[in-house]
């Protein structure tokens, strides 16, 4: 518990202000709200024995009212009114500033859950899947914490106020009335409690159906040719009617759950009004009561009730966003893999001379080196390629050098410096990566290719189209550059994807270019067309390639054939052709591959 | 469930506007056959309404004369009244609402079913353009917004202006004067709630589109996390994300506001008219007009006919979402896109000759990009032909067209000299058995998922067929045999495993043709071999077209067609392909080399 209110504090500390007004005009509101019932006794006692009660706010209101030349009841009346209006002035600010710190809370947590996120390394998101992460941030972030956070908590403060001042207002009436009337009202946080729990079980069945019922439709549409082709339309209207049937009963069992909660609290109070007129009735009946006390007794009675449903809901809501808290710091305890050392401001631009001495490399959980033992070099504007079967490790390796993860054995040097005595940002800048699969967001081409760096020129803009060999279908787009281009691209062709993805990583003139087999999505005249721009501009870039093509490999100065993480064989193309080892065998499948596209 | 990424999406092939109206038409049918009940639960309704009335009046006797009277012993008798009409009311109103819930279920089931048989019904590519997602929403969220606006609102809204009417009444009836003090506020109050509603209820929306949007970015952010760390734009995508985040609540923050002021207005008016109503009452009581009994009364039933306007929020929205959800269920169920059945179909008892494609042109979207050129081929009964070729080339297309999931532009597909047009899908179906790639696993047991749900398949079949394909032998060992349930996807079992059900899902219809897609990916040498071996066994003596990725039902077949963009480029048996060392023996050469260049597996 004092973990969780510590995390709170945290988000709370920040607003003085709010947290002020929250704690210091409940209390004030309360008292203009707790008056209001009095002087609705003042005008009934008033009516019914043409006196005013011996009572010295009424005697006062009568003296004010009267030097304003009003009657007695306009008084009261008039007092009355006054005093809502306060009343209701005050709740409305207090309430929107509740309801304020409600949705700020929410963008905070949310906020904050993703920055922690942004930072995190592969392992993380291994253990994390996205639709999960994203459930996190919103179902439990807007639905069950962030109300919780403020109004939960603050509308229990409000409630154990309300309560100790309308009891103190019943006492004040009639001490012996008080205990009979209100005494059993704590009951009703059991009843809510309990009910809800209830409730709570009877949803998750009917969760559990809807469930079911989603996953049989959902099923069903994606097998849709298995089902055609088997023509088992009627066996699936079948099941599906099974499903809905077995949820519609769970609907119902909910609904009748719900009805039975939903009438308590919509009508239990006025039970509280019976026993009110009863003991009330008994003693205006022997006179130790007066009727204008007994109504505002009744009005007690219903300020009471509500509170008791607010402690209640915050029984219930405090195990649930207990949960989500959980939820969230789960996320926090995973540390990222790579950190920024923060290092020295780059002082003269980088030539792209890269090393890797003995790296080693495998997951914080896990025995197995991805990669091991990997030393070579690359000399400045040299293009290497990389060789390998699925799962032989390329792709890590080439992710350690914008650090994406770091080794965690040997070192990674670029211009006779540990990469990770960088700034991340330096760093990062001089490397243009494409990946695999070409990652993309539902913006427009332009913003694509920029990626929010404002400081890329429209003249290198248009050059890195330009070597991407998108100019033409650009231009052929409905907005040229401005088309949007849907979620993860879903609006282009895959082959626009790869080049679009080789465009925003040569859009910053990286010193380091690294492709891991992004053109694989290419017809062969697009390809052809794009390596030989490529092969143009690469000189001035030092280059990691990974891919399938022959001629690249003709061309490249270096290849690093890799093998379970190992280098098996290095050396030009020709002098591994010579040698007849595994890259000859890779490299004849590759040729065969190419021929038969 | 991502069904709500798609809530507020249209059809891509209905965008045309329908009216309100012709909508909700198609919610009357469903209303006449429930009727009854429906009078039943107003009925219901009407009764609570009017009873929850009565004490108001019981309270005024209570003070006028019980308490005037001095005795206790009636005022105990009106308070038992009291609790009595209240039980009563809480009883007619917990029928009432489960029975209307009832009514509302059965509609709504009837229509979720209608709708699901539809879209079950709809062409292949139907399901091609419209992704799952979409298509749960349409069954769904829009079925469930039509069923709140239903049981909800429009309920809702006849009890609570049977209340006010009520309300009115009584009052009328103990103090005319006071009654209409009382009406003059209420058209204020409504017509604040009306402006209120109409003001906030696009932002709401608002509200909603925006968390949509910010949902979205999150996930979108999310997938493509390495990239945005390799190029360093974590900082870029933070402050996009709390852009977003901003926008939300910013129209969060307006909403919170209009609805705290809303609230509180109206709590104030409350007081205010008690405050009017207590000066006049207090003033007649004086003169003798009103008893406080009545006053007292007054007070309650202000305080009740305050109980629609806080039911009353949210009612706006429900509305709207229900027409939107109305207006796309209907524009779903008025798309008949059916591939035609034929008007009188010819009657096929099976195979008997053989099938035939006579120069089948096709294209996906009807154009000139054709995928499948001028294709003919003949599958005489009993014999095997496998198709071979890079993917994209169109052999999965050949499959889907002899299955009639499309029909060609140009060109027919005959049966034993039938077009298979002339017969009728189920028919036509009815004699293919189709195995998929990596078999598509539906939720629920292993004998289920062999029998797809056919009650016509007897538990021995399916038995039987599982054995024979050897697929018996790992069932049994599971420890519910094959009452085990599937987990998501399959994924409690391995790939051979379930290469072997899709083969005993074949094999339990017993069909005349096996359309066969092999897997393309390795498995160890162990499970290939039993695959094989349990393949052998599915194809004996059965007619089959078979893409090809193994090399044992390669060297097997009669005839393999070489499918390259489209067109069937080479054909014959294998080894006169291969020694016209074309196009097939690269492809050869490739498949059937494993990394290292040596060949996995011979025979």
């Amino acid at each position: 518990m004092r973990d969780k209110i510590k995390w709170f504090w945290r988000y709370y500390k920040r607003y003085p202000y709010v947290l002020a007004v929250l704690l210091f005009v409940t209390p004030v509101q309360a008292v203009f709200q707790v008056s209001i019932p009095r002087l609705i006794e003042f005008i009934v006692d008033y009516a019914k024995t043409g006196l005013v009660s011996q009572n010295r706010a009424a005697i006062r209101i009568t003296e004010i009212g009267a030097d304003l030349g009003l009657s007695t009841v306009a008084s009261f009346a008039l007092t009355l009114i006054v005093i809502g209006f306060i009343a209701f002035v005050l709740y409305a600010f207090v309430q929107s500033h509740r309801g304020w710190m409600n949705i700020r809370l929410e963008w905070l947590f949310r906020q904050n859950a993703f920055n922690g996120i942004t930072l995190k390394g592969p392992n993380f998101f291994n253990r994390f899947r996205t639709g999960d992460l994203v459930t996190r941030m919103t179902d439990d972030v807007a639905e069950k914490l962030s109300w919780f956070a403020c109004s939960g908590i603050f509308r229990l403060y409000e409630a154990l106020i309300m309560v100790v001042f309308t009891v103190a207002m019943m006492a004040a009436i009639d001490p012996i009335l008080t205990l009979w009337t209100a005494g059993p009202l704590p009951i009703l946080i059991l009843i809510f409690f309990k009910s809800s729990s209830a409730l709570d079980r009877r949803y998750d069945k009917l969760q559990k159906n809807i469930s079911r019922f989603n996953n049989t439709m959902e099923a069903c549409f994606s097998g849709i040719r298995v089902v055609k082709a088997y023509a088992r339309e009627d066996a699936q209207r079948q099941k599906f009617d099974d499903v809905a049937c077995d949820r519609r009963a769970a609907e119902i069992s909910a609904v009748k759950a719900t009805t039975v909660v939903d009438s308590l609290y919509e009508y239990i109070w006025q039970f509280g009004i019976i026993i009110a007129l009863l003991a009330g009735g008994y003693m205006v009946i022997n006179a130790d009561l007066s009727l204008g006390k007994l109504v505002a007794f009744i009005y007690y009675i219903v300020y009471l009730v509500f509170p008791m449903f607010d402690i209640g809901q915050f029984l219930v809501k405090s195990r649930q966003s207990a949960v989500s808290i959980n939820r969230l710091t789960e996320l926090e305890k995973v540390p990222p893999m790579v950190g920024d050392s923060g290092g020295m401001a780059l002082r003269s631009s980088i030539e792209g001379h890269l090393s890797f001495e003995n790296v080693d490399f495998r997951f914080p959980d896990s025995e197995r080196k991805i990669i091991e033992g990997i030393t070579f070099e690359v000399e400045p504007g040299q293009t290497v390629a990389l060789v390998g079967k699925i799962g032989s490790g390329k792709t890590w390796l080439v992710n350690m050098i914008p650090r994406l993860v770091d080794p965690t054995g040997g070192i990674i040097k670029l211009d006779g410096r540990d990469l990770r005595e960088f700034r991340l940002e330096d760093l990062r800048r001089n490397i243009g990566y494409v990946p695999q699969e070409p990652v993309l967001f539902s913006d427009t081409v332009k913003n694509n290719i920029r990626f929010g760096r404002d400081e890329i020129t429209d003249d290198v803009l248009q050059w890195a189209i330009e070597v991407s060999q998108l100019k033409h279908e650009i231009a052929g787009f409905s907005d040229g550059i401005d088309t949007r281009i849907g979620t993860r691209g879903m609006a282009i062709s895959g082959g626009q994807k790869q080049r679009l993805a080789l465009a925003r990583a040569l859009a910053d003139k990286p010193k380091i270019l690294v492709l891991d087999d992004c053109t694989s999505a290419l017809d062969s005249r697009t390809e052809a067309a794009l390596w030989e721009r490529l092969h143009e501009v690469l000189p001035d870039m030092t280059a990691i390639v990974i891919t399938h093509r022959p001629d690249t490999f003709e061309r490249a100065d270096r290849i690093f054939v890799l093998d379970e993480g190992k280098i098996v064989e290095s050396g030009s193309h020709f002098e591994l052709m010579d040698k007849g080892g595994l890259y000859s065998k890779i490299y004849r499948r590759y040729q065969l591959e190419e021929q038969v596209k | 469930m991502n069904a709500n990424f798609y809530e507020d999406e249209k059809m891509i092939d209905q965008e045309q506007d329908i009216s309100s109206r012709k909508a909700f038409s198609l919610l009357l049918p469903s209303l006449k056959k429930h009727k009854m009940p429906l009078l039943l639960c107003f009925g219901l309704l009407l009764g609570a309404t009017t009873l929850s009335l009565c004490w108001p009046i019981l309270l005024k006797r209570a003070v006028d004369i019980n308490m005037a009277e001095s005795d206790f012993g009636a005022l105990v008798v009106t308070a038992l009244l009291i609790g009595l009409i209240q039980i009563v009311t809480l009883i007619l109103r917990y029928i009432q609402r489960v029975r209307l819930e009832i009514i509302g279920q059965d509609i709504m089931l009837d229509l979720k079913t209608r709708l699901f048989s539809h879209i079950l019904s709809l062409r292949i590519s139907f399901f091609d353009r419209n992704p799952v997602g979409r298509l749960l929403a349409r069954v769904e969220s829009d079925t469930e917004s039509l069923r709140m606006l239903f049981t909800n609102t429009v309920v809702m809204l006849l009890g609570d202006l049977v209340l006010i009417i009520g309300i009115f009444a009584v009052m009328s009836f103990y103090n005319w004067r006071l009654a209409s003090a009382f009406a003059v506020m209420f058209p204020i109050i409504a017509g604040l709630i009306y402006v209120f509603e109409k003001k906030t209820t696009p932002r709401f929306l608002e509200v909603r589109k925006k968390m949509a949007e910010l949902t979205g970015a999150i996930t979108e952010f999310l997938h493509g996390i390495s990239i945005i760390q390799i190029f360093h734009r974590g900082a870029w995508a933070r402050e996009k994300i709390n852009q977003a985040n901003r926008e939300k609540f910013r129209h969060d923050s307006f909403v919170n506001i209009a609805v705290v002021l809303f609230f509180n207005i109206v709590f104030f008016s409350q007081y205010l008219i008690i405050g009017v109503v207590l000066y006049l009452g207090g003033r007649w009581i004086e003169s003798g007009e009103l008893t406080i009994g009545i006053l007292s009364m007054f007070i309650i039933l202000i305080w009740r006919s305050y109980e629609p306007i806080y039911r009353s929020s949210e009612q706006f929205s429900n509305v709207q979402k229900a027409i939107a959800g109305a207006k796309r269920i209907f524009a779903l169920l008025s798309n008949h896109q059916i591939l035609p059945e034929p008007v009188k179909p010819v009657e096929w008892r099976g195979l008997s000759r053989g099938i035939s494609f006579e120069n089948v042109w096709f294209s996906y979207d009807a154009s000139d990009n054709f995928v499948l050129k001028n294709i003919s081929f003949e599958l005489p009964v009993g014999q095997r032909v496998a198709l071979a070729g890079v993917t994209g080339g169109g052999k999965s297309t050949i499959i889907s067209l002899l299955l009639r999931f499309y029909d060609p532009q140009r060109g027919r597909i005959t049966v034993d000299g039938i077009d298979i047009r002339d017969i009728s899908k189920p028919e036509l179906r009815r004699r293919f058995a189709l195995v998929l790639q990596d078999i598509f696993l539906f939720p629920g047991d292993i004998r289920s998922n062999i029998a797809l749900e056919s009650k016509e398949i007897s538990s021995e079949r399916i038995m039987g067929a599982a054995s024979i394909v050897d697929a018996d032998r790992f069932i049994r060992k599971l420890p519910e045999g094959y009452d085990t349930e599937i987990s998501e996807k399959g994924a409690n079992f391995s790939r051979g495993e379930r290469q072997l059900l899709s083969f005993a899902r074949a094999l339990a219809v017993d069909p005349d043709v096996l359309i066969l897609d092999e897997a393309t990916s390795s498995v160890d040498p162990d499970t290939e071999r039993t695959i094989q071996k349990s393949l052998k066994k599915l194809v004996a003596g059965r007619t089959s077209l078979i893409i090809a990725h193994r090399l044992s039902t390669i060297l097997d077949v009669d005839e393999i067609l070489v499918v390259r963009r489209g067109e069937i480029i080479e054909r014959g048996n294998h080894s006169d392909l291969i020694l016209q060392n074309g196009y097939y023996s690269k492809l050869f050469h490739l498949q059937f080399k494993n990394k290292s260049g040596v060949v996995s597996y011979a025979g």
